[in-house]
């Protein structure tokens, strides 16, 4: 089958079989809004069948799913309006102080850019840099990489990784990649407004999301100042019967830096257990050019 | 990010419940078509939603404005549902399970398969790194970078993983869908 006729399969049959009916928004509404605003709202008349118990909830949304007999309901928009009527009329659409908060914002944040290039002007575009690996010293060429919504400068070895800059965080990844029968090696920069011990939470249900163990924690100063948390992948049984972390368990470092205006850095570091001498390494040495533009 | 999609997530960093029921609006339909297909539970996939935008809303202070509200959310909905996922992995099958297969026994006619069966077919012959990538490209319209920055991934991978599971795909719907149509 061709490349297009193919996508155009896969997509037709997972959006024709996924199509979830306005009742199952509406009864997962019902339960969102119960969670966070019960005792904010005033009650409003529901269907019965919306807070019945568990087995029934599941029996209904299966019927509403695969789209056998339920009946069209409300739309959700209807019920939303009836939920915050008294809502609305606190925060009309038209709120004259919040179309001048936003046009006050946007200024601040034009501001803020155009003081971040200004301040980047200050820093070469290229330099060498004397690393040490495995006690052996070399010398790299690195390019000056920055981000002026994170508000950061970083000089990255081009020559072996590429910066791949986005939106909400940036990632440096290896340039070839690796093949796909390795671990993942990247190393992320992303800002967050969380304190330290939020972030560190943060950290904690990755690593367990990950199905990986914290290994150590502590204060660091080198590469970057900040808290340092370090998580290995679970153990697993290779081909000669061997439980055991091998040379390709994952290895997660996990760098938080506190900023002054409360935000944090979160640089993760992905690699693996052979890679620690190279990538990790190497991470680690770039990472010492990072700098925060305040 | 769309204006009125900003407006709301500024009302809903000062408490403002209908902003909140705006965006949920937004992005309910296809948060549940994600969770679905990567959990192949409607129930599930409804407890997913659910605390995705719990989550969203207890932790709105958090996202910043100046950055894309959609891959923030998406990232949430996806640890949320390995999250469920592998709690699920660890437990018994609960009765409400039970009743939800059941119930689609009944609904079954005779040895057809049903459309939705089928995709749960599909679906089953993939692991879930592959399920989560096709859900995201196909039913989200995300591309493969977006897809690697939800997942934290080099793109890359997320191509291979995209070549595989579409090759699953294929191996499937070639051989037996496609030749009924």
């Amino acid at each position: 089958m061709r490349k297009n006729k193919l996508d155009k399969e896969i997509k037709k049959t997972l959006n024709k079989e996924t199509e979830p009916a306005e009742e199952l928004k509406q009864l997962t509404w019902n339960r969102i809004e119960n969670e966070l605003f019960s005792e904010q709202i005033v009650p409003v008349k529901r269907k019965a069948w919306s807070i019945t118990a568990a087995t029934i909830t599941a029996i209904v949304i299966a019927v509403v799913w695969i789209g056998s007999a339920a009946p069209q309901g409300e739309t959700i928009m209807h019920t939303l309006r009836d939920l915050f009527v008294e809502e609305k009329e606190r925060h009309p659409e038209t709120d004259p102080e919040a179309t001048i908060e936003d046009e006050q914002e946007d200024d601040k944040e034009e501001n803020e850019r155009d003081e971040f290039q200004k301040e980047i002007e200050k820093f070469v575009k290229e330099k060498e840099v004397e690393i040490e690996l495995e006690g052996i010293k070399e010398v790299v060429h690195t390019e000056l990489k920055t981000n002026d919504t994170l508000r950061y400068i970083i000089y990255i070895d081009t020559s072996r990784y590429t910066f791949e800059k986005g939106e909400a965080r940036d990632l440096i990844v290896p340039n070839p990649p690796i093949g796909e029968d390795y671990p993942e090696v990247a190393m992320e920069i992303k800002r967050m407004e969380l304190t330290v011990e939020e972030a560190r939470a943060e950290i904690r249900r990755d690593i367990e999301d990950e199905n990986m163990e914290l290994f150590r924690e502590e204060q660091v100063e080198d590469p970057i100042a900040g808290y340092m948390m370090m998580s290995y992948g679970e153990e697993y049984t290779d081909n000669l019967g061997i439980t055991a972390r091998h040379w390709d368990t994952p290895v997660y470092r996990y760098y938080i830096a506190k900023q002054k205006d409360g935000d944090v850095f979160i640089i993760t570091q992905k690699s693996f257990f052979e890679a620690l001498e190279g990538h990790s390494a190497r991470f680690d040495a770039m990472l010492e050019s990072f700098e925060v533009i305040e | 990010m769309f204006d009125s999609e900003k407006k709301w997530l500024k009302k809903i960093k000062k408490g403002d419940q209908q902003a909140f029921g705006k965006l949920y609006n937004a992005y309910a339909d296809y948060a549940l078509r994600t969770a679905y297909a990567i959990t192949r539970n409607p129930n599930h996939a409804s407890d997913i939603v659910q605390e995705t935008f719990v989550k969203v809303y207890r932790n709105i202070d958090a996202f910043k404005m100046d950055q894309p509200f959609k891959p923030w959310f998406y990232k949430i909905l996806l640890n949320e549902s390995r999250r469920y996922m592998k709690k699920q992995n660890k437990q018994a099958i609960a009765i409400d399970d039970v009743d939800v297969l059941d119930y689609f026994k009944e609904q079954a006619t005779g040895n057809e398969i049903t459309p939705n069966e089928f995709v749960q077919d599909v679906l089953s012959k993939l692991n879930e790194n592959h399920r989560t990538v096709l859900t995201l490209k196909y039913m989200n319209g995300f591309t493969e970078q977006e897809i690697a920055t939800f997942l934290e991934l080099n793109v890359n991978t997320v191509k291979s993983r995209l070549y595989k599971a579409r090759f699953k795909f294929k191996e499937v719907i070639g051989g037996e869908y496609i030749e009924k149509e």
